[in-house]
């Protein structure tokens, strides 16, 4: 005779441990999403202030700051933040997936071993270090373009554009040779024996079969080239005027540093207004590349 | 006899120390279909794999002998083998479809080929799917994503792009070895159909399947090519012993 085993416990269906896992992580979960939504509720209160007094439109689009004269127009730094991220991601995305298909595809092993242990080391580089090697590299680089156009040497758009594509191309190169490196390698095969050459084969079938990835990478590249403040500080000249590529500019978030300690009053409330509405891009472009990406995974499946 | 399409002679591959094909000396007839059989590791996809030299990319091989194609030797030092691959077309173990749609999946090849016209390419979209029998079932679905398909629909778009490039020889490495019997007995129906325009080179552990649909079969055992015959006679009169004792499943 078989013997036969009972699949009943006789206690409770879940163990003691196991629900008290549960509730330690709905904590945490809960945790983040309080922590946002007080985040939320903190800049809008804080920030809101200021916008509401000055009037949404004249805050937004007002072209003088001038905190003396309690004049509140931040669209010079808004556009500068804009044109510096925009640029910065559209020169480091097909320089970082180039990298990136070299790395995963075309260079030999070790080599590629040696230049990624290098990337990463660049990702992990403080921003002050960046600002520092720019302004003591970059921006002199500019004096002879801004010469010739007969404008005063300094900081500049220029500069702040190159120093936010050095800072984010370790993120989208990593960020796509893992995506490179994990399209199944049938695809490549399958390319292959149809003839394709070997660039062939990459351009039409890895990178598109690649593609949430890469757009991941860039939406990470994105997210820290708007949010960076102290390297553009030190390369960009900071005059808080409408941006021209050779001129010195201000960026949001640089806006808040340069003049946080002396402010005070409707001045530092304006701070505030700023760091609300850069709160607020970073949002919106977060939400909308995520839709982005979204959309480009579902189109793989 | 059909003419030949390809032969080789004295065709030896090493992976490194491993010495995987032992001379080859092969013929394959055109407009015919030659089934490559023989116990798992003797080297039937390495033998598959060097006549469109997608073993050229594996490290440490080494091939010596020759491969005449239409008498032209595919090893020479000037060829161009994305030619080859255009003329030698192959169809994977596993379906491989790109991870874009059904109709980019068959226009690839033409479209790596140089072709451009919106009009030429939808002509041999249609006319791919079409031979490879699968035309009605995805006509109204061309834009949509392949990896949607079933396994075997899958199996019979990647024949279809195969076709797209119009080759002369087709590979076929265990191409209904994933699918279930009722896609394996379409697959086999199209295979009949096609070898009217094409000579195909099929391997396959399936002995009823070998018997049914090929006209040419080789016995390959640890890298040598034991016996090459008329399916008819490899089958009901082998000359080797070895071979009589693997189709009747007494070894391997
Ligand atoms: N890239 C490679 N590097 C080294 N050895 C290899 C490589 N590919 C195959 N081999 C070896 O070559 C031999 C032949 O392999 P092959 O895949 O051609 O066998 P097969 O006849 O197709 O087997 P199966 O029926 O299981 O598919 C095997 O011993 C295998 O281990
Ligand atoms: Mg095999």
């Amino acid at each position: 005779m078989t013997k036969k085993t009972s699949v009943l416990s006789g206690k409770s269906a879940k163990p003691l441990v196991e629900r008290a896992m549960n509730l330690i992580f709905l904590i945490c979960g809960l945790a983040s999403v309080i922590s946002v939504v007080f985040m939320t509720v903190y800049m809008v209160a804080s920030g809101g202030a200021i916008i509401a007094e000055t009037g949404v439109l004249r805050f937004l689009l007002g072209r003088i700051w001038n905190p003396g004269s309690s004049e509140f127009g931040i669209l010079p730094m808004i556009l500068a933040s804009l044109l510096a991220t925009l640029c910065a991601v559209l020169v480091a995305l097909p320089v970082g997936v180039l990298i990136a298909v070299f790395l995963a595809k075309l260079s030999p092993g070790k080599l590629a071993a040696g230049m990624r242990t290098f990337i990463d080391l660049l990702a992990g580089i403080p921003s002050v270090i960046y600002g520092l090697l720019g302004a003591l590299l970059i921006v002199p680089m500019i004096f002879r373009l801004q010469k010739a156009a007969g404008l005063p040497n300094g900081g500049s758009l220029l500069a702040a554009i190159l120093i936010l594509v050095i800072m984010i191309l370790p993120t989208i190169i990593s960020v796509s040779e893992t995506a490179l490196r994990t399209v199944p390698k049938q695809y490549e095969e399958a390319a292959l024996a149809l003839g394709s050459t070997r660039l062939q084969c990459i351009f039409k079938v890895t990178i598109p079969a690649a593609k949430s990835g890469i757009v991941a990478g860039m939406v990470l590249g994105t997210g820290r080239a708007i949010g960076e403040a102290m390297a553009v500080m030190m390369v960009s000249g900071n005059a808080a005027i409408m941006p021209e590529l050779l001129r010195p500019v201000r960026l949001l978030t640089a806006a808040i540093p340069i003049e946080w300690a002396y402010s005070s009053g409707l001045h530092r409330q304006a701070l505030y207004g700023i760091g609300l509405v850069l709160f607020v891009f970073i949002m919106i472009i977060n939400i909308l590349l995520r839709q982005i990406m979204k959309k480009g995974g579902a189109h793989d499946e | 006899m059909n003419a030949i399409k390809l032969y080789t002679k004295e065709l030896h591959l090493h992976y490194g120390e491993a010495h995987v094909l032992k001379g080859i000396d092969i013929e394959v007839p055109e407009h015919c279909v030659t089934a490559l059989i023989g116990p798992s590791g003797c080297g039937k996809s390495t033998f598959l794999k060097t006549l469109n030299r997608m073993n050229d990319a594996v490290a440490n091989v080494k091939i010596t002998g020759e491969v005449m194609l239409d008498g032209e030797d595919i090893y020479a030092k000037n060829v161009d083998v994305t030619a080859l691959r255009k003329k030698v077309g192959m169809v994977f173990q596993a379906p491989n479809p790109f991870p874009m749609s059904i109709y980019d999946n068959i226009a690839y090849g033409p479209r790596i080929h140089g072709e451009k016209k919106r009009i030429v390419l939808d002509e041999i979209v249609e006319q791919s799917l079409r031979d490879a029998a699968i035309w009605d079932e995805v006509k109204d679905r061309l834009k949509k994503p392949a990896l949607g398909l079933s396994g075997g629909q899958q199996q019979r778009l990647c024949i279809a792009r195969s076709l797209a490039t119009k080759p002369e020889l087709l590979l076929m490495d265990e191409p209904t070895s994933a699918l279930d019997p009722i896609s394996t007995s379409k697959i086999e129906e199209l295979i009949d159909e096609l070898r009217k325009s094409y000579s195909i080179v099929i391997v396959t552990h399936n002995m009823q399947q070998a018997a049914r649909i090929s006209d040419y079969t080789a016995f390959f055992l640890l890298g040598d090519l034991v016996e090459l015959g008329t399916t008819g006679d490899i089958f009901s009169n082998p000359k080797d012993r070895r071979t009589e004792d693997y189709i009747t499943g007494r070894f391997g």
